[in-house]
């Protein structure tokens, strides 16, 4: 059980991790998702002693990792690469390891079958793949035989094989009842193993829900209608279903309508009856991929700089808004967008055009 | 290779209780006593520094190095000898052989101390360590242990290694006083000890290997020897409060063949001593207070 409580880091003016809070429960595999610098790193490296938090707490079984009496019984972690000395072989790494903890030698030896290590064992790390290298981390998170495990991207580097392994692993030590928590980058790679997602960007939680919520509430078909006449489009069609369904509709920031609710026949029939021209008109499938850039974009602080491109409706909502958390918000910003949307001249504001999120992104900082 | 081997290992508790699965209350329990998880630190310590090629290499040269310089010296004090019998008394084995550990061997110690204070800070290699043993402290002070041993065997070896050598070419000429050169043998690696836990200190809070050896460079060399260079009689006596003099005077009991000090006796030893202890300080408040 790993508990993470309002947990700040600072590094000069810039937040890492921002009153971070979220629990890992046992049993299940969580997972810890967000783009490059959103904190997760960190975070981990907070929740293992390595790093002193600003202020909050991250406890593992209800203390600090500095506190644990015995912490190789109680956590594991595979952290990101180099841990070991390049000059030292798999097995000595692991048994300086094992000494410290006073577990005897022929624990090292287990942890180098289960991980596949056994027949390089003798070979120094500084000849390792980056694939065994973290096959190595992980033997060393599994050596003491902990009751929770942190793995901070773990397949980064593995072949397939690897991969899958990796993932089996995973899916093993939560079903003895171990917590497992894991990061990543990848929301494909979150799919296949996490049951239960935590969800950061910009050093703030995003959300945190089991899996199978994400997917529902994530992966939903849309039809997209591109009129030059939105305003009127967007009036018929809100509001009526074919089935008592719901349709919503949102502006798009290409001057497209998304709807919810209804399909492209149905939106086709409802433009012919306005006399709307119609110049696109399609079913787009949301991926959890898609949903998750949605919900992280604004929060990537090294997105490839803008050059003064065209401000999309984004950046102008935040200006309106003054409020820079608007972009780490999507329920309050879908708010905003639809109290725009009921200003007459708010239906025009998103057809500016818009290069890229990461230049949406600067031009609110800027702004800021 | 085989990736898919299963965790079903891991089912089995290294003690042996099959309690693998829980994390709950009274798992984990039954903290190790202080002493013996300083002794587990030390272990772990051993291993990781006996495991390093670099480790030998460095206690290799030290030897190979003071093998030399013995015979060297061992020659041209034959010679004097030859050319003027009388100079045979003024033959001294102990200052010889400090001389060789002045000049080589404690770059050697220092470079030691510098790798395995300095070595996990690259990369991030300290979070392993600090996962098995997340109380720096402790960390520190096996690391300083560890260090002292190979300071302690570093000096004592080559110490006793250079008297041989000199015997083995002057042996004839000026005879070797035993109970001086295990005076000299003790003395220097007690000398070495302290500075391999000194600059164990000064690697811990520079966490730089370069850095390390620079500062070992100057402390014990560079920086007396320009201090002696000056006119002004008050900053060359100052120079004997450096480690590198300081220590000279105690590993050759005040016969170090050059100007160091205008004192001799147990002083030096306990300017060494404060070195040692201010690094030491330093090294741990550092470790202690900024992040690995």
């Amino acid at each position: 059980m790993l508990a993470v409580r309002e947990l700040t880091k600072r590094y000069g003016g810039t937040t890492a991790v921002d009153a971070l809070t979220f629990d890992v429960r046992p049993g299940q595999v969580t997972g810890f998702l967000g783009p490059n610098g959103a904190g997760k790193s960190t975070t981990i490296r907070l929740l293992l002693g390595l790093d002193r938090p600003t202020s909050g707490r991250a406890l593992v079984n209800g203390r600090r990792y500095t506190d644990l009496p015995r912490p190789e019984r109680e956590v594991g972690a595979l952290l990101d690469g180099g841990a070991a000395h390049p000059g030292r072989s798999a097995r000595a790494h692991l048994l300086a390891l094992a000494r410290a903890t006073g577990l005897p030698r022929r624990r090292v030896d287990e942890v180098l079958g289960t991980v596949g290590l056994t027949d390089v064992a003798g070979r120094r790390v500084g000849g390792f793949s980056l694939g065994m290298r973290q096959r190595l981390g992980i033997a060393a998170a599994l050596l003491g035989d902990p009751g929770c495990l942190v793995f901070d991207e773990p397949v980064n580097g593995l072949d397939i094989d690897g991969v899958r392994w990796v993932r089996g692993l995973m899916r093993d030590l939560a079903d003895e009842g171990r917590t497992v928590f894991v990061s990543s980058h990848l929301m494909t790679e979150m799919q296949q193993v996490a049951d239960r997602l935590v969800v950061v960007g910009g050093g703030r939680l995003v959300t945190e829900a089991p899996m199978a919520e994400l997917i529902e509430a994530w992966s939903h078909a849309r039809t997209v209608v591109r009129t030059p006449d939105p305003g009127i489009l967007a009036d018929r069609l809100r509001g009526r279903g074919a089935h008592g369904r719901r349709v919503d509709v949102e502006q798009g920031r290409d001057g497209g309508l998304r709807v919810q609710g209804a399909g492209p026949e149905e939106v086709g029939d409802a433009a012919h009856r306005a006399g709307v021209r119609v110049h696109a008109l399609y079913r787009e499938e949301a991926s959890l991929e898609r949903a998750y850039l949605e919900l992280t974009e604004g929060t990537v602080r090294h997105a490839a700089s803008g050059s003064g491109a065209p401000r999309g409706a984004d950046a102008a909502l935040a200006r309106d808004g003054g409020d820079g958390d608007a972009r780490r918000d999507r329920g309050r910003r879908a708010e905003r967008d639809d109290g725009r949307r009921a200003d007459p001249d708010g239906g025009t504001g998103g057809t500016t055009g818009r290069d890229g999120h990461g230049q949406d992104h600067d031009a609110v900082e800027e702004d800021r | 290779m085989n990736p898919t081997t299963t965790t079903d290992t891991d089912a089995r508790t290294p003690t042996g209780t099959g309690a693998s699965t829980g994390s709950g209350p009274g798992r984990g329990d039954g903290r190790p006593s202080a002493l013996r998880s300083l002794g587990r630190a030390v272990a772990m310590e051993w291993t990781k520094t006996a495991s390093l090629r670099t480790t030998w290499w460095c206690v290799g040269l030290a030897l190979a190095a003071m093998a030399v310089f013995a015979a060297l010296m061992g020659v041209t004090k034959a010679q004097e000898v030859t050319d003027n019998p009388d100079a045979a008394s003024g033959v001294s084995y102990t200052m010889l052989v400090s001389q060789g550990v002045f000049y080589l061997v404690q770059f050697a110690v220092v470079t030691l101390a510098a790798l395995t204070s300095t070595g996990e800070f690259h990369g991030r290699g300290a979070s392993s360590t600090l996962l098995a043993v997340p109380r720096r402290g402790r960390v520190l002070a096996a690391r300083s242990l560890i260090a002292a041993g190979f300071g302690f065997a570093v000096g004592a070896a080559t110490t006793a290694l250079g008297v041989g050598v000199l015997r083995l070419v002057i042996g004839d000429l000026a005879p070797v006083d035993a109970g001086g050169a295990v005076r000299t043998v003790l003395a220097s690696g007690v000398g070495m000890a302290l500075f391999a836990i000194l600059f164990t200190g000064v690697g811990t809070a520079v966490r730089s290997t370069a850095g390390t050896i620079a500062i070992g460079f100057l402390l014990l060399l560079g920086l007396p020897m320009v201090m002696q260079l000056s006119g002004l009689q008050v900053v060359n006596d100052l120079s004997a409060l450096l480690p590198g003099p300081a220590g000279a005077e105690f590993y050759a009991f005040g016969d170090v063949g050059f100007y160091t000090a205008p004192v001799d006796g147990p002083v030096n030893l306990a300017t060494v001593l404060g070195w040692t202890a201010a690094a030491l300080i330093v090294g741990a408040a550092e470790f202690r207070l900024r992040d690995a």
